[in-house]
């Protein structure tokens, strides 16, 4: 099934490894990390949208690959067990910011906007209005799933932060170099 | 610094957006600002550059939140994205910039009202 970084339904895949949970990752890198062995068959596997982790090898979108014709049998139930427990294992929160995990894995990318703002009041410069442009596209993009443009988005709202706040440092050591000199 | 700031502003740069172009942009006022802060005027302070004072303790509240999440390694500190709301603050600074620089809006300039 052909899955472009635009589609509505989300590319967010999180799977199961050691006992903690991974991703989120594209599906594409869930396919190779999967032809590579690191992701077994019956690993568990979640995606934004799933009612709950299923294993590997009885998710339709990931039934192309050759390792998975032998892996199980695509007629049983989902197995309803978590390897670890409920807290865990359950689905993670769509939004990290809403749940206990907020930071940890499978989280959406930063947005800058606060750093954006302070930048654009205290830098005096338009480096933060930038900031604050892309700033604000982040959650969007993120929400629609579209993971790799939110996170381009942020990191740029990062870059002109740093722009901003770089430049008037070298401002400020300048001037306080040249009101010494000249005192 | 806080000895320059205090001072008479020896060694402090004129903002290079202002000195160069002559726009106010959403920042503008805000040495000053926190001049008169520091003597203890409010108003004065109020005048030089409203929406930062009263942003002010609240980006304060957020910046040292992602300080200590970025530096601590502290995620849980994070200050959240803002959602709609942060995003409209964003907007709303940087249409406070445009707005200072049109005629006759000039008392949202620093010291203009």
């Amino acid at each position: 099934m052909e899955r472009s970084i635009f589609s509505r339904v989300s590319n967010n895949w999180y799977y199961a490894s050691g006992g903690a949970q991974q991703g989120p990752i594209g599906i594409d890198d869930l396919k190779a990390r999967h032809a590579a062995g690191q992701i077994p068959a019956d690993a568990l596997i979640w995606r934004e949208g799933m009612e709950n982790w299923k294993p590997l090898n009885e998710i339709p979108e990931l039934a192309t690959s050759s390792r998975l014709l032998t892996g199980g049998n695509p007629g049983t139930p989902a197995p309803a067990v978590n390897p670890v427990g409920d807290q865990i294992y359950a689905p993670p929160a769509t939004n990290p910011y809403a749940g206990a995990m907020g930071g940890g894995l499978g989280t959406k990318p930063p947005t800058y906007l606060w750093q954006s703002i302070a930048c654009t009041i205290l830098c005096c410069l338009p480096f933060g209005v930038v900031g604050i442009v892309y700033a604000a596209k982040v959650d969007g993009l993120a929400a629609s799933g579209n993971m790799a443009a939110a996170l381009d988005a942020s990191n740029k709202a990062k870059f002109w932060c740093w722009m901003s706040f770089g430049a008037t440092i070298i401002i400020f050591v300048l001037a306080a170099l040249g009101g010494a000199l000249s005192a | 610094m806080a000895a320059l700031v205090r001072g008479n502003f020896r060694g402090l740069p004129p903002c290079p957006l202002h000195s160069t172009t002559g726009l106010y942009c959403p920042g503008c006022g805000v040495t000053r600002a926190t001049r008169a802060l520091m003597h203890g005027d409010l108003v004065t302070a109020l005048q030089m550059n409203m929406v930062a004072i009263i942003l002010m303790p609240f980006l304060a509240i957020v910046m040292a939140r992602e300080i200590i999440a970025w530096g601590w390694q502290r995620p849980e500190w994070r200050a959240g994205t803002g959602g709609r709301w942060g995003i409209g603050l964003g907007f709303a600074v940087i249409i406070y910039g445009i707005l200072r620089n049109l005629p006759g809006l000039e008392f949202l300039r620093p010291g203009g009202a």
